[in-house]
């Protein structure tokens, strides 16, 4: 009964408890324990989870979004998001008194047309399978390499700083198939000393 | 840069986030009771302890291009009440408004803010302690210190915060620094009493 309670909290929180699950014990505020261990294993081939087929649950989270990405100095351009299932990805099994979980890890990509914005990384996505399955993405800011150019570099002078890290910052609530906006955000440690956080742009999503 | 610039940004920043003296704001409640300026409470007028801040200049560089300047800063008695707040212990004291003018020698900032200073209830300034308030960012505008782009007003207003230290039988402003807050956090320039 506590585990079902816990596997039912929002999808953040039981994303932490996925991550801390490869820690070994699962615990929750009363200091019971939910899960001696949590293990992993390769779904396979068709097995479904409680009468349910988790590739089938993933399956809406794949595909392309198009998006306006509106600069902070009053630029606007088109933002592609897509991320891919093709060839399908492996799906994986997390192990607790039976599958609770199955996770899968896909590529995604994100280009804006004025190519300021360039960036492709492993985006995982998970469901959760005890009563009711939740599907969500972890959504972190995924940090933008290369060399940038406008309109980032008229925004901020970057000569201004001795580190600099820019991300793409993902608005993504499930059990939404699709983010409905984010941002590129910029930190930088100046030179001079402090830190600046600054919004470079706010991007919005078309609605599906 | 010398490591007192790398001090004075970080203490400003901890002034900025943290409060000081966390019993006062752990334990006072509702903002407590206001005194109206020129009130008193107990046959105290809280603004007796303004009286111990002084008009002070003080060294300022602008962060972004490293130009330094003058800024003085005058504080006065302001039309906002006073509040009697509480300490841990039950004890009342006061949280005093002011109005702190800064300015710089030269001529890109002139603002005023309000802030409000702990003091017993005595009126007697609890020092350390802070200074803190938020200006208009468009004050800014057309000055070169930073970027007209992030001084839209509704997104950004401009923070100014400065350490009140203990100074015989008064007090002096120390380390301290200049903030747009809000959408964005951009560091504008640092005061630093023995640069």
């Amino acid at each position: 009964m506590i585990a079902r309670r816990r596997w039912r909290l929002p999808a953040g929180l039981a994303f932490a408890l996925l991550a801390s699950a490869t820690g070994g014990c699962l615990g929750n505020p009363a200091g019971t324990t939910l899960c001696e261990q949590v293990t992993t294993r390769p779904l396979r081939d068709g097995e479904r989870v409680r009468g349910r087929d988790p590739a089938a649950l993933l399956a809406p989270y794949d595909g392309s979004w198009r998006g306006t990405l509106a600069w902070r100095n009053g630029a606007a351009t088109g933002l592609t998001l897509a991320v891919t299932n093709d060839p399908p990805s492996a799906l994986t099994a997390q192990v607790c008194s039976g599958v609770v979980a199955v996770e899968t890890t896909r590529p995604a990509t994100a280009a804006s047309d004025d190519g300021a914005v360039g960036a492709s990384w492993p985006l995982t996505a998970s469901v959760s399978l005890d009563t009711d399955p939740i599907a969500f993405f972890p959504v972190t800011p995924v940090m933008l390499t290369g060399d940038f150019q406008p309109p980032i570099t008229t925004i901020v002078d970057l000569a201004l700083y001795a580190t600099v890290e820019i991300t793409l910052r993902l608005d993504w609530t499930m059990p939404a198939t699709g983010p409905s906006g984010g941002a590129i955000d910029f930190k930088g440690t100046l030179i001079a000393g402090g830190v600046d956080r600054i919004e470079l742009g706010t991007i919005v999503f078309q609605a599906q | 840069m010398t490591t007192n610039g790398w001090s004075s940004r970080l203490l400003s920043l901890a002034l900025l986030a943290g409060p000081v003296g966390g019993c006062w704001t752990e334990c006072a409640g509702g903002g407590g009771q206001a005194i109206a300026p020129g009130d008193t409470f107990k046959g105290v007028d809280p603004r007796r302890a303004l009286a111990a801040l002084p008009v002070q200049t003080v060294p300022l560089t602008w962060t972004r291009t490293g130009e330094t300047t003058r800024l003085t800063i005058t504080p006065g008695p302001s039309d906002e009440p006073s509040n009697v707040v509480y300490d841990c212990g039950g004890d009342p004291g006061f949280s005093v408004a002011a109005d702190f003018a800064v300015s710089t020698d030269d001529g890109r900032l002139d603002g005023t803010f309000t802030a409000k200073l702990p003091a017993d209830v005595s009126a007697t300034l609890t020092l350390p302690a802070k200074v803190e308030g938020l200006m208009p960012a468009t004050l800014l505008l057309g000055t070169g210190v930073v970027s007209d782009t992030f001084l839209d007003p509704a997104v950004n207003a401009l923070a100014f915060a400065v350490a009140v230290n203990a100074a015989g039988d008064g007090a002096t402003y120390g380390y301290g620094g200049l903030y747009l807050a809000g959408r964005d956090q951009i560091n504008v320039a640092y005061t630093d009493p023995a640069p």
